[in-house]
């Protein structure tokens, strides 16, 4: 990022994708109901900011941190604008999942299912926790919110999903979690 | 923080790490207070099970840059081309010749006076009696009253046309005018 800052480098923009796209493709998708071309989208844009704020990177901060909390708030303007599809339009059936699915996909689908659910804020800070593995006070500082914030935000958002996944699965749970 | 979300906060530490059976007695109070066994075994659970599942890594397509970005202009070049626009203008500026124009009204000014009298003069005349005495009227009577000379042209008093020389007042006229000349 210093290189970047110095000599205006195109090599450096081009490691910096190199190596934290695919991170950033996986949040995006997540944040974006599956959307690819959307993500891809955004991807690219989120380099633009990058080479056009340069300036406001603190290199006393981590460059990832940083990155993230670009990607964040660019969701949230995506999801102010409505510019994300909800999940249950892309969908066509929620309720005939096939029982030939394995149970660890089956989970899989019934936690995106409940995930597009969430409101942004609490959606945003479970797929940093539990799906991009940040630590907490990494994602108090992307978020831009205290920890004691995030902490409150992540117990509602698993309350909420736990409470969905109830619904999709009125017979139990146990079955479900049975391989984990 | 208010104690809500204190709660809030603590119990979310608890559902990342213990499982309920785990729980010490204080916090299986406090997790049976505020939430339930079956609920915090379904919550701890979802979030084991979101733990363990692959990352889906995703492959991004190239960095597209735009060909301007890293451009730019040294700074003694951009003060080098706003010092040539400046002298440029001021060249341009300095030989365009001024041009005054100036409006004429053409046609009669009409101009209305209205003008206020606010002072009545008034010509009184005052009758005078005036008592003459016998010494002045005859005072006034001494004094010889000498008729003046008058001098009519001829041709005022006849028709005849006479020349000046011949005229003998003219004449007389102008042998007095001589006299007095001389004088």
């Amino acid at each position: 990022m210093r290189e970047i800052i110095a000599h205006h480098s195109h090599p450096a923009i081009t490691e910096l994708h190199r190596r934290y796209s695919p991170k950033l493709m996986g949040y995006f998708f997540k944040m974006l109901n599956k959307q690819e071309e959307t993500a891809q989208d955004f991807v690219q844009e989120l380099f633009l900011k990058i080479l056009e704020k340069k300036h406001l990177y603190d290199p006393s901060k981590k460059f990832y941190t940083w990155v993230f909390t670009i990607a964040s708030n660019m969701c949230k303007t995506s999801y102010r604008n409505q510019y994300v599809v909800t999940y249950e339009d892309n969908l066509a059936d929620h309720g005939h999942i096939t029982e030939d699915l394995a149970e660890k996909e089956r989970f899989h689908i019934l936690l995106e299912k409940s995930l597009s659910n969430l409101e942004h804020a609490h959606k945003t800070v479970f797929v940093l926790r539990h799906l991009e593995h940040f630590s907490l006070q990494e994602i108090a500082d992307i978020t831009e919110v205290s920890l004691g914030t995030v902490k409150s935000r992540l117990f509602y958002a698993t309350k909420k999903m736990a409470d969905q996944l109830k619904i999709y699965q009125p017979t139990g749970l146990d079955q479900l979690f049975k391989h984990f | 923080m208010n104690t809500s979300n204190t709660h809030e906060a603590y119990l979310y530490e608890l559902l990342e790490s213990v499982a309920y059976e785990d729980l010490s007695p204080n916090d299986k109070a406090l997790v049976d207070e505020q939430l339930g066994a079956e609920n915090y075994r379904l919550q701890y659970q979802l979030l084991q099970a979101t733990h363990t599942l692959p990352s889906e890594p995703k492959t991004a397509q190239p960095l597209v840059l735009p060909r301007s970005t890293g451009r730019t202009i040294p700074l003694y070049q951009a003060v080098l081309a706003v010092a040539a626009v400046v002298t440029f203008f001021l060249l341009i500026w300095s030989h365009s010749e001024t041009t005054v124009r100036t409006i004429y009204k053409v046609g009669p000014t009409q101009v209305s006076t209205n003008t206020i009298h606010d002072t009545i003069i008034k010509n009184i005349v005052q009758e005078k009696v005036i008592y003459k005495t016998n010494e002045q009227h005859a005072l006034v009577d001494a004094t010889p009253i000498v008729p003046e000379q008058m001098y009519t042209p001829q041709e005022l008093v006849s028709e005849k046309i006479v020349s000046l020389k011949d005229d003998p007042i003219a004449q007389q006229f102008m042998a007095e005018m001589a006299m007095y000349e001389g004088r």
